[in-house]
């Protein structure tokens, strides 16, 4: 496994379990919502699921910094498969309903990284394939999900056109030329999550790391430095692909390398 | 016989807490004010099937004054009214998982136009020969004349706090004949695409209708667990379907801009806010605005729509911002510039419609002093007048508020009091309530009883699934009653009970008839809060106790035995710092007034 495409890896979990952690510890996670307006159970107890889930995501970030802990980022997988299903069960937002496939790939970071974690894991042939498939499939179905959003004009995705145009060229952009772009991206975000499920071509890889970086970032390039979690918390959405592609051929074979006898 | 059976099919048709749904029967009414309240309302209801002919009678009240006077003469309505047929009929959207298991019902929406302003109308609604009771409502003001307003945010999952702070609103709409409308910040249910949650809603807002069958105009925001048809169909498409902004001109001096955070804040949108704000700034004495999430939130982080409506509502000066979303309460200091100035924005808030409340983030910069913040269910009553806007916050009667806490109040039986409490047995009789009774089998236990949602002192592990009540005994001295002005039993409790002071019952909730065994009519209900009743004047309960020790006694109701949950936690306190309009009227949390913006 190249350090580079490892580094990339732990780097992106790293900033997930970061801007993870700080979304428990300040206004409150999905997890509590579930907890507090679904389960009907107390304020307090939903309280302590965040400071709980603060305290796992703290512990994924110095792990993956430190030295990957297998425990920790199943740990963390499981964490983060607790917000999608809550999202999805309790949805706050018109999205939320994709929850369990926009953020794919955050948990998919996490087991990759739990796969991964040390030499002796990555040696093994077979933890590669399944790291790699993990990547695959979690950055195909995140980028199927913010297609499917970005076809259905979502709000929020014009407002991050908007704003970024705004706050970087002086050009106020019409909301309708917005949707018209959030068409060809939601367009092209479903084609490139199949070809990566279908072709498996590098390229594919490289240029969805592109453009997962620039959608993290677009969340600070239109609302300013006061939204720096938000973005860091899709830098995996870049970070994944990246991987893959740093990665290419060890993650992404085609064909698997058999398994000794 | 057969008159008998008759009575009682008419008793239980009844005892619904609101209209059954049932053939063409007119239910679920409520009125929508968008744009021009003056002189047009929809009138919107609910049928089980589909029906054929839909229609609204309208007619002016004779004799109407406008906001002078409210009441209806019965039986006169029906002489001389208008006839204004449905505009729109449609099934409400079934969500998949609904499909096989709800029956799905009809909505109606019938636009009455040409109303005269400041009247009074008297309103019935027909469907299929099947009529609603008799309703009446007011027009908007069409000169410059003081009215009021009510704010609510939020009621979703707060199923008998809801209903609660409806028949509150209803309440209200008899007590402040200037009232004219009630807009709504969104939120009304928890998953705004299954139509039995809509239902449910639908029907308990029946409660917002007054005593006297006055119907408050809603002016009604999309919140974020609206997605989906179900909204539009409701409200028949307020400001365009799916769009939902749009502004209401209340008075020539006084206009609402209502937005919807569940769109793009920053697109076709803020181009039109910004529009309507240079319009209606230089004409109206009064701008205001409201959307479903907060921009200064009290828990959450700020909506994205900050950074586009923000800078909009400075510069064009709006005067008060209603948000919710949060559940909590608040209001927050003058903002410019994301600064304290006293010619700055103020928000106010934060959805307590009946839905659990959050404890605020109290130490965020917007919320010191002046601002303030708050737990506590809630609404917003808006005075508008030449010389200034009143806001004040209330919460319903005997609801405590958010600053409440028990061991902060003088006290007469502390919340860590010890008691002695009888568990999966009822006693025999009713000498259990006296001072004389033998309660030495009965086991102790300090205040705050129950199981289930980690907020007691004395847990009951077997009660889940075994028994319902609990019966409870601790002494009281007469002559620590006797130094309080006021005594007030001050209770967390889920789902009801039953208070004897001396042998004498002085406070009940959640039980419609009967004691113990044989308490019929419990009602649902969360210990989210302490809640104050008035046991009256320290000095006459001392008196009628007399010297010597007396009992207070409870007995505690489980809705269910099977409950996920149990709490019981009394204690008596005297005269609380919050304050009461009157000794059962409202309780107001926070007030404050605005004076025009070219005297500030």
């Amino acid at each position: 496994m190249p350090t580079r495409a490892l580094w990339t890896l732990r780097l992106s979990v790293a900033a997930l379990a970061l801007a993870s952690a700080r979304d428990a510890w300040v206004p409150g996670s999905a997890v509590n919502g579930w907890l507090f307006m679904k389960a009907g159970l107390s304020e307090r107890v939903a309280a302590s699921a965040d400071q709980v889930g603060a305290a796992i995501m703290v512990g994924v970030m110095v792990s993956a910094l430190l030295r990957p802990s297998r425990v920790a980022m199943w740990a963390g997988a499981t964490w983060f498969l607790g917000l999608a299903l809550a999202r999805w069960d309790h949805p706050g937002e018109a999205a939320d309903h994709l929850a369990p496939i926009s953020h794919a790939v955050r948990i998919s970071a996490l087991i990759a990284l739990a796969l991964l974690a040390n030499e002796r894991t990555q040696s093994a042939p077979r933890n590669m394939v399944a790291a790699g498939w993990a990547l695959v499939v979690g950055t195909a179905l995140t980028f199927c999900g913010h297609g499917i959003e970005a076809l259905a004009h979502s709000g929020p995705f014009v407002d991050l056109m908007i704003g970024t145009a705004r706050r970087w060229t002086d050009l106020r952009l019409a909301q309708a030329t917005a949707e018209d772009l959030l068409t060809l991206i939601g367009l092209q975000d479903l084609l490139l999550a199949g070809l990566l499920l279908t072709r498996r071509w590098r390229w594919v890889a490289g240029w969805m790391a592109l453009w997962g970086l620039a959608t993290a970032l677009s969340r600070v390039t239109s609302m300013g430095m006061d939204s720096w979690h938000q973005s860091v918390l899709r830098l995996a959405n870049g970070g994944a692909p990246l991987t893959l592609f740093l990665a290419w051929p060890h993650l992404a074979r085609p064909d698997p390398v058999p398994l000794k006898p | 016989m057969i008159t008998v059976a008759l009575m009682l099919l008419g008793a239980c048709a009844l005892d619904d807490p609101w209209t059954r749904l049932e053939g063409t029967q007119p239910a679920q009414w409520r009125l929508v004010w968008t744009t021009s309240p003056a002189h047009e309302v929809t009138v919107s209801w609910t049928t089980l099937e589909a029906g054929t002919s839909h229609k609204v009678h309208v007619r002016p009240r004779p004799g109407s004054q406008g906001l002078e006077s409210t009441s209806v003469p019965s039986g006169q309505g029906e002489r001389r009214a208008r006839e204004v047929m449905a505009h729109r009929s449609g099934a409400y959207t079934l969500s998949p998982t609904e499909v096989e298991k709800e029956a799905g019902a009809f909505y109606h929406h019938a636009r009455v136009t040409g109303l005269q302003a400041s009247s009074a109308y008297w309103l019935q609604i027909e469907s299929d020969g099947r009529l609603s009771p008799e309703l009446h409502f007011l027009t908007a003001p069409a000169e410059d004349r003081p009215f009021k307003m009510v704010h609510g945010g939020d009621s979703r999952t707060g199923i008998s706090e809801r209903q609660e702070m409806n028949r509150f609103i209803g309440r209200l709409a008899d007590e402040h004949p200037e009232l004219i409308s009630f807009a709504h910040g969104g939120d009304y249910i928890a998953n705004g695409r299954l139509w039995g949650h809509w239902r449910l809603w639908l029907s308990q807002n029946e409660w917002t209708t007054s005593p006297s069958g006055r119907v408050l105009p809603m002016i009604p925001t999309r919140g974020n667990h609206e997605p989906g048809p179900i909204f539009d169909e409701v409200f028949d498409d307020p400001g365009g379907a799916g769009l939902n902004y749009f502004s209401t001109d209340l008075t020539p001096q006084v206009s609402l801009i209502t937005l919807n955070t569940e769109i793009s804040a920053a697109g076709d949108q803020a181009v039109w806010l910004e529009r309507e704000l240079q319009r209606l700034r230089p004409q109206r004495r009064w701008l205001l605005s409201q959307y479903h999430r907060a921009l200064y939130p009290a828990v959450k982080d700020p909506a994205s729509a900050k950074l586009h409506w923000v800078p909009l509502f400075e510069e064009h000066n709006v005067d008060l911002v209603l948000e919710s979303d949060g559940h909590s309460v608040k209001r927050t200091v003058p903002i410019r510039a994301e600064k304290v100035d006293p010619s700055g924005v103020i928000y106010i808030g934060e959805g307590g419609l009946g839905v659990p409340q959050r404890t605020p983030k109290s130490d965020r910069w917007f919320l010191q002093e002046p601002g303030m913040s708050g737990k506590s269910h809630h609404v917003v009553l808006l005075e508008f007048g030449p010389a200034g806007l009143d806001s004040r916050i209330l919460a319903p009667p005997a609801v405590s508020s958010p600053i409440f806490r028990p061991e902060e109040q003088p006290l007469a039986l502390a919340p860590d009091a010890p008691w002695r409490f009888l568990a999966g047995a009822d006693p025999a009789g009713a000498s259990w309530r006296e001072v004389g009774f033998d309660d030495s089998s009965w086991a102790q236990g300090t205040g705050g009883f129950g199981y289930g949602d980690d907020d007691d002192v004395t847990v009951l592990d077997t009660m889940r699934g075994e028994y319902s009540r609990l019966y409870l005994r601790a002494l009281v001295d007469p002559a620590a009653l006797a130094s309080l002005e006021e005594v007030q039993l001050a209770i967390r409790y889920d789902d009801a009970f039953i208070a004897f002071l001396g042998g004498v019952e002085v406070a009940r909730a959640g039980v419609a008839t009967g004691h113990g065994a044989t308490a019929e009519g419990l009602s649902s209900h969360e210990a989210t809060r302490w809640e104050l009743f008035s046991l009256g004047s320290g000095a006459q309960l001392a008196e009628r106790l007399g010297p010597g020790p007396a009992v207070l006694a409870l007995e505690g109701h489980n809705h269910t035995s099977a409950s996920s949950d149990f709490t019981l936690h009394p204690c008596l306190v005297g005269p609380s710092r919050v304050r009461a309009v009157a000794m059962d009227g409202p309780v107001v949390l926070d007030e404050f007034r605005l004076t025009p913006r070219d005297e500030r």
